[in-house]
Order: C-alpha cells, then sequence, then structure tokens
C-alpha cells in the first residue's frame, strides 16, 4: 500500500475515509459521497484511491489504458445503478404480501388490492 | 540481482481462446480475477506495437505469480491444425516457474478442461497435474477460480462464489444500459475497456 493512499471503508452502516497510516475517519452516509470525497482528497494530494467492499476486501482497479477516461465510466455506472435500485424499488413495492386484520368480529378484512397506493412513475 | 516485477503477486495470467464462443467463459473470468482483488492480464493487453507476440507473452507470464490455463479448446481449427496457443504458453508458464528466478518459483498455476481425463489423451506429459474442469459453464468457472485463488494466495477475504457469480450476473445485466452511456457497444469492448467498467462498478456498487 502506498503512503497517503485513501481508502473507503466500511463503517458500521455507513462508509468513511481513512488516509493510509492516518487514525482519523470522515464517516459519510453514503459510499457514494465516501468516494467523491476521497477522490477529491487524493487529487490534491497526488495519492491513490482505494475503495474497499462490504466486508473489508479490496478490488483490482485497473491501471490499464482505456478508451474511456475514469470520470465518464463512474457517472455511466452510477446512472445505470440507479436505474436499477429504481426498478428493484419499484418492483419491492409491488410484491408486497397484504396481511389480513381481523375486524374485531373474528373475520378479516379484506386486504387492498396491489395497485392501491402504487406511486406515479416518475417522468424523467 | 534480478528484482521482483511490479504488482507480482498480484498478477493473474490468463491464458485463454478469445473466440465468440468461449467469450462468456473469458468474461466471467476476469470478472471473478477483479473481485477477488488481482489483476487479469493476457495477450489482449495493449503493448508496443513492434513487440513481437511472443515477447509480449513472455513478458506477461514472467510478471505474473498466477497463471490459468483453460486447454478446453484445442481442436482442429479452420486452418486444419489443432490451436497450439494455449498448450503452448502453458508451457511456457511451466518452464518458467522450474526455471526462472527465484520469485518465479512462487508462480501457482490452474490447469481447466471442459471435461475430466479428456486431456491424457493428448497431452500426457501433464499426468499427475491437477486439472479442474468447468463443463463451459460460467458459475462453474467462477467458482474453480475462486477456490483456486483463495487457497492459492492464502486470502480469506475473497467472497464466496455462488456470490461472485451473482454480482457477476448483475454486472452482465447492467452492462449494455451501462455501455450505453458511454457511448460503446457492449458487445465490442476492448478487454482495458471491459476492465476499467469492472473495476469501477466493484468501487460503486458493493454499497
Amino acid at each position: 500500500m502506498n503512503a497517503g493512499t485513501q481508502h473507503v471503508v466500511p463503517h458500521g452502516d455507513q462508509w468513511a475515509v481513512k488516509g493510509e497510516g492516518s487514525r482519523r475517519l470522515t464517516v459519510f452516509p453514503t459510499k457514494r459521497e465516501a468516494i467523491d470525497a476521497a477522490r477529491q482528497i487524493a487529487a490534491e494530494k497526488g495519492t491513490n484511491l482505494l475503495v474497499h467492499g462490504k466486508m473489508g476486501q479490496t478490488f483490482y482497479r485497473s491501471d490499464v489504458l482505456s478508451s474511456v477516461d475514469e470520470e465518464t465510466i463512474r457517472q455511466a455506472v452510477r446512472k445505470t445503478l440507479d436505474v436499477i435500485a429504481e426498478k428493484k424499488a419499484t418492483a419491492d413495492q409491488h410484491e408486497e404480501i397484504p396481511v389480513a386484520v381481523s375486524n374485531g368480529k373474528g373475520r378479516p378484512i379484506p386486504s387492498p388490492s396491489p395497485a392501491a397506493g402504487r406511486p406515479e412513475a416518475v417522468r424523467k | 540481482m534480478t528484482r521482483v516485477p511490479r504488482g507480482f503477486g498480484q498478477n493473474v495470467f490468463l491464458n485463454c481462446p478469445f473466440d465468440r464462443d468461449y467469450k462468456p467463459l473469458f468474461e466471467a473470468a476476469v470478472f471473478t480475477i477483479q473481485i477477488a482483488g488481482f489483476k487479469p492480464r493476457c495477450a489482449l493487453e495493449a503493448s508496443n506495437a513492434s513487440q513481437a507476440r511472443i515477447e509480449k507473452i513472455i513478458d506477461i507470464i514472467s510478471g505474473c505469480r498466477f497463471g490459468i490455463h483453460d486447454i478446453s479448446r484445442t481442436e482442429l481449427g479452420p486452418t486444419k491444425l489443432p490451436r497450439f496457443n494455449m498448450p503452448f504458453e502453458l508451457g511456457l508458464d511451466l518452464g518458467c516457474s522450474r526455471w526462472g528466478v527465484k520469485h518465479l518459483a512462487e508462480k501457482r498455476l490452474l490447469i481447466l478442461d471442459r471435461s475430466l481425463r479428456r486431456f491424457h489423451r493428448s497431452i500426457s506429459d501433464l499426468a499427475g497435474q491437477d486439472i479442474v474442469h468447468h463443463a463451459n459453464n460460467p458459475r462453474r468457472l467462477v467458482r474453480q477460480i475462486r477456490d483456486w485463488l483463495s487457497t492459492e494466495a492464502s486470502r480469506s477475504s475473497i467472497p464466496g462464489g455462488t456470490y461472485i457469480y451473482e454480482r457477476y450476473c448483475l454486472f452482465r445485466k447492467s452492462l449494455p444500459r451501462l455501455s450505453r452511456e458511454m457511448k460503446l457497444s457492449h458487445r465490442q469492448l476492448t478487454f482495458a475497456d471491459y476492465s476499467a467498467v469492472i473495476g469501477i462498478w466493484l468501487e460503486e456498487s458493493e454499497s
């Protein structure tokens, strides 16, 4: 590991930035914010960035010259992940299992249909 | 005294076909190597155009502690000759580990085939070597590579094979959209582009 490398590490339910050899941790609510902060520090100091996984493991970060710059790839990845997360959130809402609740007379109240309360699709 | 090449302990030489039929296995292998924290290297790397291919291969082999050699595609090609490259490069790697300078003795090789005992008929010199088979199945290949790297590199932090395969499937599913965002075709990504995309996707997606 190189001196001054900025590490993005898991910190409970959040993420933190830690400089190589430093005890100081700067905590962020999301990994994306931690990565952006770490990239900025690494750029200012001329050091490297190392992003860890949820288990603390490291991945290989390509140093092979790509035809696309890192910023373009990162923005494309983020957009794609946001779309996937949005689709998953919508799918999860539709899969909610309705729970029958008793009406006090020993009979279950019919649960609302899955279509009720469905949020309107966000137009972009 | 020969210096240990930079990244030697992290580099994995991937010796396999680069044709369309093998591509699903190749792409799964590259992803697995990277998520495990290693650097995949192969003959598709860009290099000095004046360097003969054999010299490039030798440079890569001597710079990698690990080598994965898939000899499952050695049948006759359009020229009616067997595809010699994979067994040839396996031989180079074996020789390198046996006769090379000190750090090369630490080399570790994984030999893959598509079925068990198929190689016995054609490469009997390999009798006694551990060979694993992937049955042309990317899921199986992912597990084989993961388990081997975890053992040979003595790393306990590598995620399990099932987890890696699930992550790979998610990555593959997102690759067409991702490529469109970069104004590229996902079917025509170069090795360098593919590797770069995997690296950043892994960084951003494990949250």
